[in-house]
């Protein structure tokens, strides 16, 4: 029965496929001849078809999705990379999770938890007659559980708002009371997992089967993980919606390349293919039958060029005017830059125009704080550059004291977009007597801790070009990347994401008071002040605007990409394929 | 054997060296794809060397509204994914490819020669820790380990080495490909070692250094030549799987492997962005194991040159 | 014999343990590795890194981490893979008869078609057969393994489309996706990847063979026996063809490295789930188990192998004595 089923959806894929192309222009000289007749005599013909509405929820059948990365593990206490957690969000569920308008939504739990007067204690309300896949019933314990397992030794968890709990309380089987040992505002990214106490003992969590074959609430569960190369995942029996999922099964593909995928999509091999970039949706747009959906992530996401004020020694001062690095400590070195990048040929060219260029480091959601668009000026770049004592060399090249303006750029082998933006900033620099090198390291490297001299925490670099962005609240990003608390240094032994070595006390006291303000007006302005003194002193230059963004073919009803890290599976239960 | 030191004094070509060459020049003519080998790599190594005169473009030079543009009268292999003609890339690319190559296999054939004569000629423990360390690295897969020090390679901040540069691959590459060039001088060195000439040089008291390099080196320079040229060989495809996985010399500085890097990504919409590169390797490796081939016929007595 | 045997194993096994000495000193040279990933989450506290790093055991300096991988995997245990938090000999024999499957066909397919070359080539010198099979060969061995792979793909997964709007050939995976195994699908899918190994690596053995086959029927005893007036075919198939093949085991044995680096592009170009990808893969997120493990084993295959060579040829050739 699947096999047919298969077999007609392939094949419905194929007939898709050509059917555009051979029926595509012929029709178009008729009707411009005849217009009046052919529509009239068409006209009756839906109605001849049966009474089945076409929207209707075709049961069976199997998507494929297709991913370049393949899950290390399917365990959330485990998860390291983006692709562990997309996956599992088709097995595994939570109590709270974001919705595809990036909003907090109860999922197990009745309703948003709430919390107490002094912020101490959270109550949570569960859903009733809920199996997990197993059959075992979802209970006040499994949270319980779910609790220790994340502060248990083996954990691979974040423990940061669990590390504060003090003890959970089970009054009875569906109610679960959180208290905390001091107050933790953003409680409700708490438990957006749960794993069921019968997972395993947790002592031995790294090896639990869970680990390849959770035990979930989702729609769906494990049945074989051929390693390397794919994992069919079938309907879970116990679903609490009637009927659902839809589909027989999904099958994640592990693909050479994105690149193959692409291929894959077009011809219907795979159904579904996961992490777009930008660059990609022209080829998808002119492939037949495909479609691509895309969302902003969190409260959006920059690809920025992240700017060294400090020494390019490794030394790590911790306050760089001390070790000044050579050009870019000035700050009109950095508006030369700015004036000298021309944005929006970047998006147009190389992004297909699909996206925008980059203002601010808020660019979307409620907390977005608009800023103009930077302005595209060699001329003033120049005057900048002159003014700053950089002159033309023999060359072309700039120099002072004897010193080249020579920087070094560097970014993720194997990125062929950003490889590409590397190359046209090398251009567009060199029109400036900039000379802009490009150094590239593998993601691992560029992205090495303090404690294995990783480049970017000890400073070794002159720019870096990757893509960051505020997450659920703007508190974490801003904190974490532009107060100058959180510079990595010895001291701090490397914690904290401020790679530029950026110090302004009036943003750390922005950043301060919107952190324990309760007035959300207050916040956002506060915010917003912030984003716009960064704009004024340029750690960072923002070039332009990143999506999350998953190609898919067109018969899948209901695939929507949502603002989440889980941003492939939101409504997988309520998947079809139209015939 | 002391032909070298007769030629400086008299300032002419002595009969000997004369009758060698001419010797070796009879036997590699007669090797047809060897000289169609030799015709190839000298015309490429001059159009490289003369790019600039082969084409109007700037290999640097991006043009984005041209992107991926398919071969044409304007760009006879098209451009590639900034615009860039992707003819002019390859003469430039040519450039650092070969340079690649004969660094890397310059490492190796000084490296590879001097264990090998040390061992040889040393013998005793001598040979037997050189041998051990030969045959460590033999046993270690290569590629592997390739990609491994490729890694390591990256984090390193080497602030001598502009970034563009093609010394670190090239020093990988040579690191690893030294072993058969060493065996090789060994064995030679072994057979040498007992003869009357050397002995004699020995007896009279000339310098180890002496005798190495005077009469030793000279009656093994004939495998040497030949495992250099295949070496080279080895040196531009190890380039270029090196640089297709991403270790290789970084953009936008062009070389004929880190053109074929990205292509994977490309070979759907714009084939001529794989094929050609690819196309121009193959070619000059092939001419290269050709004139190797050539040379062993010529320079190796034992090996039997067919008669036409 | 059995003494040389014990000092041969011997010696390899010290090869191997210096081996792994430089090797894990290079791989943990490597800055990266699990931690960044952690580090780069601002939702994980310092005490979350802290308690990882002990939990993967990253905080010892470099040479007790050796000393306790070393001790550990002469027990047979290699540690845990970073990102699947498996252990790493389980992700390598999970993707171990993939591997063996790929080079096993492969060797088969290459010897198909370097046999019967090598000797038609050889018996029928500087003829065009001749001169035809050679050039093949040249071209064979001159040609970037992956470039050839891409352009099988190019070609046959891509551009040249059946009736039914479908590629000719699978380009990637080793089975199509939801239907059951059959073997016909298998084949189709080993066919691009295999001919990508078989053509590089066959043109090698073919000229070998060649050579070899060259030498042995100017040989005395295929002199003699064609003197003795046995037949053409006799002479070649009993005499001159089993000594020309003993070279071919040592260079099948020897070639055992470029097979395994051949495997790694094949792999990775048409996502073949084998030990090559895994080993790229893992050594891209410095997944430091994973690759020990691979390398470790590698070398152990190639030491083994260079030692069978050894004791094989002198069983089949009786020149040969050992010492």
């Amino acid at each position: 029965m699947k096999k047919i089923l298969f077999a007609f959806v392939v094949l419905a894929f194929v007939l898709a496929a050509c059917s555009p192309a051979a029926t595509e222009n012929p029709a178009q000289p008729a009707s411009t001849e005849a217009p009046a007749q052919p529509a009239a005599t068409d006209a009756p013909k839906p109605t001849e078809a049966p009474a089945v509405d076409p929207n209707t929820p075709v049961m069976g059948g199997t998507v494929i999705v297709g991913t370049p990365q393949e899950p290390g593990t399917l365990s959330p206490l485990l998860s390291s990379a983006t692709i562990d957690d997309v996956i599992n969000a088709f097995i595994v569920e939570g109590l709270v999770t974001m919705d595809g308008d990036g909003k907090y939504a109860p999922v197990l739990a009745e309703e948003l938890p709430t919390a107490s007067e002094d912020g101490l204690t959270v109550t949570y309300k569960l859903k009733k007659d809920i199996k997990f896949s197993n059959g075992d019933p979802f209970t006040c314990a499994d949270v319980q559980f779910t609790y220790e397992a994340i502060v248990s030794d083996l954990s691979g968890a974040s423990t940061s708002g669990y590390s504060d709990i003090e003890k959970i309380e089970c009054p009875d089987d569906y109610t679960a009371v959180v208290t905390f040992a001091e107050v933790y505002a953003p409680f409700m990214r708490l438990f957006a997992f749960i794993v069921p106490k019968g997972a395993g003992d947790l002592t031995k969590l790294d090896t639990w089967e869970y680990n390849r074959a959770p035990i979930g609430t989702g729609p769906w569960m494990v049945s074989e993980w051929a390693a390397g190369d794919h994992i069919t995942l079938v309907k879970n029996p116990n679903y609490r919606e009637e009927g659902k999922p839809y589909l027989d099964s999904v099958i994640v593909k592990i693909l050479p390349s994105r690149e193959t995928g692409v291929q894959l999509l077009g011809t219907g091999e795979i159904t579904v293919l996961w992490d777009l970039t930008e660059a990609d949706i022209p080829t998808i747009e002119k492939l037949d039958g495909v479609g691509w959906s895309g969302a902003l992530y969190g409260y959006g996401e920059n690809e920025l060029l992240v700017l060294n004020f400090g020494a390019n020694d490794g030394s790590a001062p911790a306050d760089p005017s001390k070790a000044p690095h050579f050009a870019l400590s000035d700050l009109r070195v950095r508006q030369a830059l700015q004036y000298g990048i021309d944005k929006q040929t970047i998006v147009d060219n190389l992004l297909g125009g699909n996206v925008k260029v980059g203002t601010t480091v808020l660019p979307a959601g409620q907390w977005a704080c608009p800023q103009p668009a930077s302005e595209y000026n060699v001329e003033k770049a120049k005057a900048l550059l002159d003014e700053a004592g950089w002159v033309v060399g023999a060359d072309g090249i700039r120099e002072k004291d004897g010193i080249k303006l020579s920087l070094k750029i560097s970014t993720t082998t194997g990125n062929q977009l950003r490889e590409q933006t590397e190359q046209v900033l090398v251009e567009m620099l060199k029109e400036i007597g900039i000379d802009l090198v490009i150094d590239n390291v593998p993601s691992d490297v560029l992205f090495a801790s303090w404690d294995s001299d990783g480049m970017r925490k000890k400073g070794r670099f002159d720019i870096l070009l990757y893509t960051t962005g505020g997450g659920i609240d703007p508190d974490s990003h801003l904190f974490g990347n532009y107060h100058s608390a959180r510079i990595p240094t010895a001291e701090n032994e490397g914690a904290g994401n401020n790679y530029s070595r950026y110090i302004n006390a009036d943003v750390d006291a922005l950043i301060d008071d919107a952190a324990f303000n309760p007035d959300q007006g207050a916040r956002r302005e506060a915010y917003c002040k912030a984003a716009e003194q960064i704009n004024k002193d340029l750690p960072r230059i923002f070039l332009y605007e990143r999506m999350v963004i998953s190609g898919y073919r067109e018969q899948l009803q209901n695939f929507r990409v949502s603002p989440g890290y889980a941003d492939l599976t939101l409504d997988s239960q309520n998947w079809w394929l139209k015939p | 054997m002391r032909i070298s030191t007769i030629s400086e004094f008299s300032g002419f070509r002595t009969l000997r060296e004369e009758s060698l060459f001419r010797f070796f020049w009879l036997r590699f003519r007669k090797h047809s794809m060897a000289l169609v080998g030799t015709t190839i790599i000298t015309i490429i190594i001059f159009m490289v060397a003369f790019a600039p005169l082969l084409t109007p473009y700037d290999a640097f030079k991006q043009d984005l509204k041209h992107r991926l543009q398919a071969p044409s009268a304007e760009h006879w292999m098209g451009t590639d994914d900034l615009g860039r003609d992707l003819w002019t890339r390859i003469l430039y690319g040519g450039r650092i490819s070969l340079s690649v190559g004969l660094t890397a296999m310059a490492i190796s054939i000084i490296f590879g020669s001097l264990i090998g004569l040390t061992s040889g000629y040393y013998g005793g423990w001598v040979d037997s820790i050189l041998m051990r360390i030969t045959e460590i690295f033999l046993s270690i897969p290569r590629l592997f380990v390739l990609i491994a020090m490729g890694m390591f390679l990256r984090s390193l901040d080497l602030p001598s080495l502009q970034a563009g540069s093609f010394l670190p691959i090239s020093i990988v590459i040579g690191a690893l490909s030294w072993m058969g060039t060493a065996r090789l001088v060994r064995a030679s060195t072994l057979e040498l070692r007992d003869r009357e000439f050397v002995q004699a040089s020995r007896a009279l008291g000339a310098h180890d250094a002496r005798t190495l390099f005077q009469h030793i080196f000279p009656n093994v320079a004939s495998p040497i030549i030949v495992s250099a040229t295949l070496g080279l060989a080895g040196a531009i495809i190890s380039e270029s799987g090196l640089s297709y996985l991403g270790f290789g010399v970084q953009l936008p500085t062009p070389t004929w492997g880190n053109m074929l890097s990205n292509t994977q990504n490309q070979m759907l919409t714009a084939p001529w962005t794989a094929i050609f590169p690819g196309l121009m390797i193959f070619i000059v490796v092939i001419a290269i194991n050709y004139l190797g081939d050539g040379l062993r016929d010529a320079l190796d007595p034992r090996h039997i040159v067919g008669k036409k | 014999m059995i003494t040389y045997l014990l000092r041969r194993l011997l010696q390899s096994l010290l090869t191997l343990l210096v081996i792994s000495m430089i090797l894990f000193g290079l791989i943990s040279s490597v800055p990266g590795g699990i931690m960044s990933a952690y580090q780069e989450n601002p939702d994980f506290t310092p005490e979350d890194l802290a308690r990882l790093e002990a939990k993967y055991g990253l905080n010892d300096p470099a040479p007790v981490r050796y000393l306790k991988w070393l001790g550990n995997s002469l027990q047979g245990d290699f540690g845990n893979s970073f990102t699947s938090k498996r252990p790493a000999l389980l992700e390598i024999a999970d993707r171990l008869p993939n591997t063996m499957l790929l080079m096993g066909v492969t060797l088969i397919a290459t010897l198909l078609i370097a046999i019967p070359l090598g000797i038609l080539s050889a018996l029928k010198q500087y003829t065009w057969f001749d001169h035809i099979s050679t050039t093949i060969a040249f071209a064979g061995q001159s040609l970037p393994v992956f470039w050839f792979g891409l352009l099988l793909i190019i070609i046959f997964a891509v551009t040249l489309k059946g009736a039914d709007g479908r590629p000719w050939l699978p380009g990637s995976g080793m089975a199509t996706l939801g239907k059951p195994f059959s073997l016909v699908d298998r084949i189709e899918h080993l066919i691009l990847p295999v001919s990508m190994l078989a053509f590089v690596s066959a043109a090698g053995y073919m000229r070998y063979l060649r050579s070899s086959m060259l030498d042995v029927i100017h040989e005395d005893y295929v002199r003699t026996a064609r003197a003795k007036g046995l037949r053409e075919r006799v002479v070649i198939y009993r005499h001159a063809l089993r000594n020309a093949l003993i070279p071919l085991v040592t260079l099948i044995g020897l070639d055992l490295p470029s097979l395994f680096g051949g495997a790694l592009f094949t792999e990775t170009i048409f996502a073949w789930p084998g030990i090559g990808r895994l080993y790229f893969t893992a050594a891209l997120k410095t997944d430091y188990p994973v690759v020990m493990a691979v390398l470790i084993i590698y070398s152990a295959l190639i030491i083994l192998s260079n030692l069978l060579v050894d004791v094989v040829y002198a069983a089949l050739d009786p020149r040969i004595r050992l010492s």
